[in-house]
């Protein structure tokens, strides 16, 4: 009994050691917080800083490489490495650089530094190459450069503005460094606020460019770590080992509700969102009632409300009404989607779906795991669609785009799949979208539309310069492809989000994507 | 006995097993879902890569060439010590694997050294107090920490410890002061399972007639219990082990990932979600080569410290 209690009384004195050990470990990442820097935690690894690589738009998010232009909040394209641009004749166009530009080597950005870059991106960047495909760029003034076109192409602006395919550097300096990573972060070949001092696997570094050509940025440091837990991104801000985090899980709003230091942020509107491919190669969508029912028979307002609650936007139609020429010609109507279904032969069964000829209206829904969200948006469809005599059979594939890729070639078990491709480019163009999904030899084409209206109105929209024309042709696409045909459907749109610590609690996230400009500093 | 035939013939083992590794990593791959360069480039962060900029990338990558070219390719390449270069990174994998592997072994050995110390503390005291209360209180935490994943424990942890208490960071640098949670993690399951095993091993060795003679000549029991009782439990105790470490060498995957660890199980994750598979083939290859060499030198060890181990192999 005696050696218990002495064995007890060890035990309690280790415990006690434990504890007051713990306790004296000092909390490291509040020491960084009062210093002017921004500590980013991001998903997605940085690998090299070589701007021709695939996947180079961190280069301009992280404000380390600028654009000829650039989208604004607003999505309305300004120059920005240009101080103006013009449009010779439909395949010609005169860029006139900004003078008092300077690489981060302290050389000017001169008309043939700036052609070097674009044609270097032209040469080695399939990116570049699949939007501009044989353009040509040249110096024609020590500071004015020709840029020339294949073919008439009213989406050069959009290009210009694209993080992809012209971000800003000094070739003979990238060059020079072979493709060695630190002389290229030695070599300050970039235009940007910011300038890389280290690259590893686990984080980027950068400093303040002082002689930045719009003045003096406001941060002395920023630190990129890549983090592929969701989860651990989130809380590395609430334990303020990090400012913001990229792409947190729309759970976090709820896990952060109440929480004094970190914050769910969301842009105050939405650019963009999911889409509802249709299935037009298997019945019953290839009746065209059939897939306006199922437009019609969802809850918008639910969805955005109450399932993607607070990132969620009302999906008023193709495109969010922050694009000039949105149509908003999308709305719930249970009612109305009842009548369509009856209309066409779909009849009311008792409790289970719809009946036609014996056969049930029933469809298989793709989604995928990597998107957590859109199963959440899936179930809440299902449920919406069963009050109207609709049965939705959910499958999650690993691969959303092979599924439905097997399909464009052979009748597959799918009718409609849930995606993200996006609704226009970085650089604010809807064209190369449109036409990949929806032109009838679109490499997209998943859904199998087949329209001679829209490949006319697609081909008509890629030539056509005036705004004014543009957003006419655009209109009529969305009438045929949300209103008179059913091609697709717009579950909600999703505002832009990321959590952020207590000092950045006035950070505004970028739909666009640049997380960080010359302006971002944290709060006073 | 000369051990030297026996470690050659153990190499051409692992050899077998490591060819084995790489066709069969070779043949699953068509049956993986999701174009490579597709994955690679959504890894990247471009979710909607242009047809073209696919297209570039599986040109790049040699996708487009037959499987069997592909993998013979690449073997001839290993088998002079180059294995490739990673798909994501555009790295030599060797380069990543190196740069992974001092943050996954300083993470086993810390592991290691736990689980060992904690095993052998649990057996001891339990074999001491043998249907005493601490004896009991140690097989309930055991049968606990066996039962409880070790990725809800990292979770548990990451909330109540880290965020609650400030000890400890949510972001590894994969540093020793970052080293004990997710090394706790690891070691909680496997100092349970070791520490179960090496108790039954000792309660059978305090029964034995060594330990009752010695009881006879009047040894304390704390004496019977470590000086003849314990190396009479070791040789599975230590085999055990021998496992343990190969499949700690290989990395973690669940916990590195928890615990933002850079070692070579998070390399991994990242390499299987983006079908990056240069890095997956050289992570697969390291790990088999870590098991296969753990094992070896477990059984070296057992037959070192039991001497009817020698005589049996001789």
């Amino acid at each position: 009994m005696n050696r218990d209690r002495s064995f007890a009384g060890l035990l309690a004195w280790a415990v006690c050691l434990v504890f007051l050990c713990a306790c004296g470990t000092r909390k490291e990442g509040a020491a960084n917080s009062a210093d002017a820097a921004l500590r980013v935690v991001t998903p997605f690894r940085i690998p090299s800083l070589e701007p021709a690589r695939p996947a180079s738009y961190f280069l301009v998010e992280f404000a380390i490489a600028e654009l000829p232009l650039m989208l604004d909040a607003k999505g309305e394209l300004r120059p920005h490495l240009l101080e103006s641009y013009e449009r010779i004749d439909e395949r010609n166009w005169r860029l006139r650089a900004r003078a008092n530009v300077r690489f981060q080597n302290g050389k000017p950005l001169t008309a043939a530094a700036m052609a070097a870059a674009m044609s270097r991106q032209l040469r080695e960047s399939a990116s570049t190459r699949a939007v501009l495909p044989g353009a040509t760029v040249r110096a024609i003034t020590d500071r004015d450069v020709m840029l020339t076109t294949t073919r008439p192409d009213a989406t050069v602006p959009a290009a210009l503005a694209d993080e992809q395919v012209f971000p800003i550097y000094d070739v003979e300096a990238v060059e020079a460094a072979q493709g060695d990573p630190a002389r290229l972060i030695a070599s300050g070949c970039f235009t940007g606020p910011y300038r890389p001092t280290s690259l590893d696997e686990r984080e980027l570094r950068m400093s303040r460019f002082e002689q930045y050509w719009q003045g003096r940025p406001p941060l002395d440091a920023v630190s990129i770590r890549f983090i592929g837990d969701p989860q651990a991104r989130v809380l590395a801000v609430q334990n303020d080992e990090a400012d913001l985090a990229l792409y947190p899980p729309s759970e976090a709003q709820r896990m952060l509700a109440g929480a004094a230091n970190a914050y769910f942020v969301t842009s105050p509107r939405s650019h963009g969102g999911p889409r509802i491919i249709l299935n037009l190669r298997n019945a019953p969508f290839d009746e065209v009632a059939v897939r306006q029912a199922f437009r019609a028979g969802l809850d918008y307002e639910s969805l955005a409300r109450d399932v993607m609650e607070g990132v969620g936007e009302i999906a008023t139609g193709f495109y969010p009404s922050i694009y000039p020429w949105a149509v908003p010609n999308q709305k719930g109507d249970p009612a109305a989607a009842a009548r369509l279904l009856e209309a066409a032969g779909w009849l009311a069964s008792g409790e289970g779906p719809r009946m036609k000829n014996g056969k049930p209206l029933e469809l298989v829904f793709l989604t995928y795991p990597q998107q957590p969200d859109w199963a959440k948006i899936a179930t809440a469809m299902q449920a919406q669609l069963a009050a109207i005599g609709v049965r939705v059979r959910i499958r999650q594939v690993d691969d959303i785009n092979s599924a439905m890729r097997a399909a464009m070639n052979a009748d597959a078990a799918w009718h409609a799949a849930i995606n993200s491709p996006g609704l226009v480019t970085t650089g604010g163009a809807p064209d190369p979208f449109l036409r990949e999904h929806l032109h009838s030899g679109g490499e997209r084409n998943f859904g199998g539309v087949r329209d001679a209206e829209l490949d006319w109105l697609l081909d008509e929209l890629g030539a056509a310069f005036a705004s004014g024309r543009r957003t006419e042709i655009l209109r009529r696409i969305q009438q045929i492809v949300i209103e008179e045909k059913a091609y697709e459907v717009r579950p909600v749109f999703l505002r832009a989000r990321v959590v952020a610590g207590a000092r950045w609690r006035g950070y505004q996230p970028s739909p666009q994507l640049h997380h960080l400009t010359w302006e971002t500093k944290a709060e006073k | 006995m000369n051990p030297v035939p026996r470690i050659l013939a153990r190499m051409i083992e692992m050899s077998v097993t490591l060819l084995g590794a790489s066709v069969l990593i070779w043949a699953l791959l068509p049956l993986a879902p999701g174009d490579p360069a597709l994955r690679t480039l959504q890894a990247m962060g471009n979710d909607s890569p242009r047809a073209a900029e696919v297209k570039a990338l599986r040109e790049q990558f040699g996708l487009d060439r037959p499987l069997p070219l592909q993998y013979l390719a690449w073997l001839g390449r290993a088998l002079r010590g180059d294995l490739s270069h990673s798909w994501q990174s555009g790295k030599p994998v060797g380069a990543e694997l190196a740069r992974r592997l001092p943050a996954t072994a300083l993470l086993a050995v810390v592991t290691l050294f736990l689980s060992i110390a904690l095993s052998i503390a649990a057996a001891l005291i339990s074999a001491a107090f043998y249907r005493r209360w601490p004896d009991r209180v140690l097989r309930a935490f055991t049968q606990l920490a066996a039962s409880l994943p070790g990725f809800l424990l990292g979770l548990l942890l990451l909330q109540f410890v880290v965020l609650r208490f400030g000890i400890g960071r949510i972001v590894s640098a994969g540093s020793i002061e970052d080293v004990w949670l997710p090394a706790l993690c690891l070691s909680a399951g496997r100092a349970a399972e070791w520490g179960q095993l090496l108790r039954a091993g000792l309660l059978d060795a305090l029964q034995a007639r060594y330990s009752l003679v010695a009881a006879a000549r009047g040894a304390t029991p704390w004496r019977i219990l470590l000086r003849y009782a314990l190396p009479n439990a070791m040789p599975p105790f230590l085999a055990a082990i021998g496992r343990g470490i190969g499949l700690l060498l290989g990395g973690v995957a669940v916990i590195e990932a928890v615990f933002s660890w850079p070692g070579l199980g998070s390399l991994a994750v990242s390499a299987i979600a983006a079908r990056d598979l240069p890095v997956i083939q050289g992570y697969v290859i390291l790990a088999t080569l870590s098991y296969v060499a753990a094992g070896l030198l477990a059984d070296l060890a057992s037959e070192m410290l039991d001497p009817r181990l020698r005589a049996r192999e001789a």
